[in-house]
């Protein structure tokens, strides 16, 4: 089945559409929300559930070609709500950008800025930006995990926000 | 000015990179049973043994919401879509409390194929059935021994399926049509009123939408009684018979002799 006509599927409101997003889109899910939480299986589970019952709530609005970024948006959004509900959630560094926005900039797709900026780091960069900024991972466990140490992990960081400004101001923000 | 956290961007951000495979300690069968259930509407919406009232029409020889006299019969059964019927019947009347079963794995559309699924059976009944003919399952009820039908009809495009069983004192009793509509099994709302199948078409066809209720689930008529060959709720209009039944489901109903053919029109 294509995602065209998954959608579709589950646009209709057909629970074999439901049954065949969670099998594709599961380990996603599930490995997302984990990785976020750190915790107990039976909370994975949890969020996991809540994911895709909120896709099933929210059919009507899934579209072709944003459904992954959709689950991936809700399961992140879920975990990082538990986290705060149990104070439990970390600040990350440098977290705000200050923008203004230009006329130019209203249009731009923050998705392709997010992946161009990402793109041009290099991978073992790139992956600390996302355990950081995408998963919450704090920078001294991310560190630990790559077997970097401190200091070059808060540099290569630093590198991916200029990056991420460069590619902002090239959109027409003014950071 | 505007403040805007790099963790939000990131929301537009799909990892297709790095952590895209991990092993995972969840229990993924159960989560996917537990969700397809919840939205299937035999969990959190079925509130077990909740009674639901039937009207009788005036023909009929039974009334409504018996409650004052003791039971005269009482039974429960499950039929074998999974509901779970308590039934009561009492010198002036009867209570039927149920709950939906597993009617959407039943009957599913697959690639555009209808597939009937019950235990053994795995039949494509896309081609055997329409909206005159049905497709008659029978089976021996394991709680009373008696012979249940489902049945089933229609297209691809609007299908729908009944299990029935017979209730001792009562008659016939259909449970599970499937609104085809938005492809789910239906679940009881006990807190609605009881709707049958053909209230569900006659509102579309007059108002052009489902019938809306609240939380935004349409109407789905889920139960409907026999007694001594009559349909026995007072819902039903002075012309069903020929307006609101489908086709199919009369048909099935006839030729299992549910209903006495006299007293049609």
């Amino acid at each position: 089945m294509s995602e065209e006509e998954l959608i579709a599927s589950l646009h209709k409101g057909e629970t074999a559409a439901l049954e065949e997003l969670i099998r594709r889109y599961i380990r996603y899910v599930s490995s997302i929300v984990g990785r976020i939480v750190r915790g107990s299986a039976e909370d994975c589970e949890e969020l996991t559930y809540d994911v895709f019952t909120a896709a099933w709530e929210n059919r009507s609005i899934l579209q072709e070609g944003k459904l992954k970024s959709w689950l991936g948006t809700v399961a992140r959004n879920k975990a990082f709500n538990l986290l705060k509900t149990r104070h439990e959630s970390l600040p990350l560094e440098e977290d705000i950008i200050v923008l203004d926005r230009t006329e130019e900039s209203e249009n731009v797709d923050t998705a392709l800025l997010i992946e161009k900026a990402l793109s041009q780091l290099e991978t073992k960069q790139r992956e600390l930006f996302v355990r950081h900024y995408y998963y919450g991972q704090t920078l001294c466990e991310a560190a630990k995990e790559m077997e970097l140490n401190l200091s070059t992990a808060k540099t290569w960081l630093c590198r991916g926000r200029e990056k991420l400004k460069d590619i902002l101001e090239k959109e027409g923000y003014t950071v | 000015m505007t403040e805007i956290k790099i963790s939000q961007l990131m929301d537009n951000y799909t990892d297709n990179e790095f952590f895209i495979d991990e092993e995972s300690e969840v229990n993924m069968d159960k989560i996917k049973e537990n969700v397809i259930e919840n939205v299937s509407g035999k969990k959190t919406k079925i509130k077990p043994a909740a009674k639901i009232m039937i009207a009788v029409a005036a023909a009929a020889a039974l009334a409504v919401g018996a409650t004052a006299a003791a039971a005269v019969i009482s039974g429960q059964l499950s039929d074998a879509s999974g509901s779970i019927y308590n039934y009561e019947v009492h010198e002036d009347g009867y209570n039927i409390s149920a709950t939906a079963g597993n009617q959407a794995d039943i009957l599913t559309l697959e690639d555009g194929r209808l597939i009937f699924r019950l235990g053994d059976n795995t039949t494509d009944v896309t081609d055997l059935i329409d909206n005159q003919t049905p497709y008659i399952y029978a089976y021996t009820n394991a709680d009373t021994g008696r012979k249940s039908y489902i049945v089933l009809g229609g297209t691809p495009e609007e299908y729908c399926m009944v299990d029935f069983s017979y209730l001792d004192g009562i008659g016939w009793s259909g449970y599970g049509c499937m609104d085809s509509i938005d492809g789910n099994a239906v679940s009881a709302d006990v807190e609605e009123d009881v709707v049958r199948i053909s209230f569900r078409k006659s509102y579309v066809r007059e108002n052009g939408e489902v019938h809306p209720v609240e939380g935004g689930w349409p109407y789905h008529s889920h139960f409907i009684v026999f007694s001594d060959g009559q349909v026995t709720s007072t819902d039903v209009p002075d012309n069903w018979r020929d307006e609101c039944m489908d086709a199919w489901l009369l048909n099935a109903m006839l030729s299992v002799d549910m209903i006495d053919p006299a007293l049609l029109p």
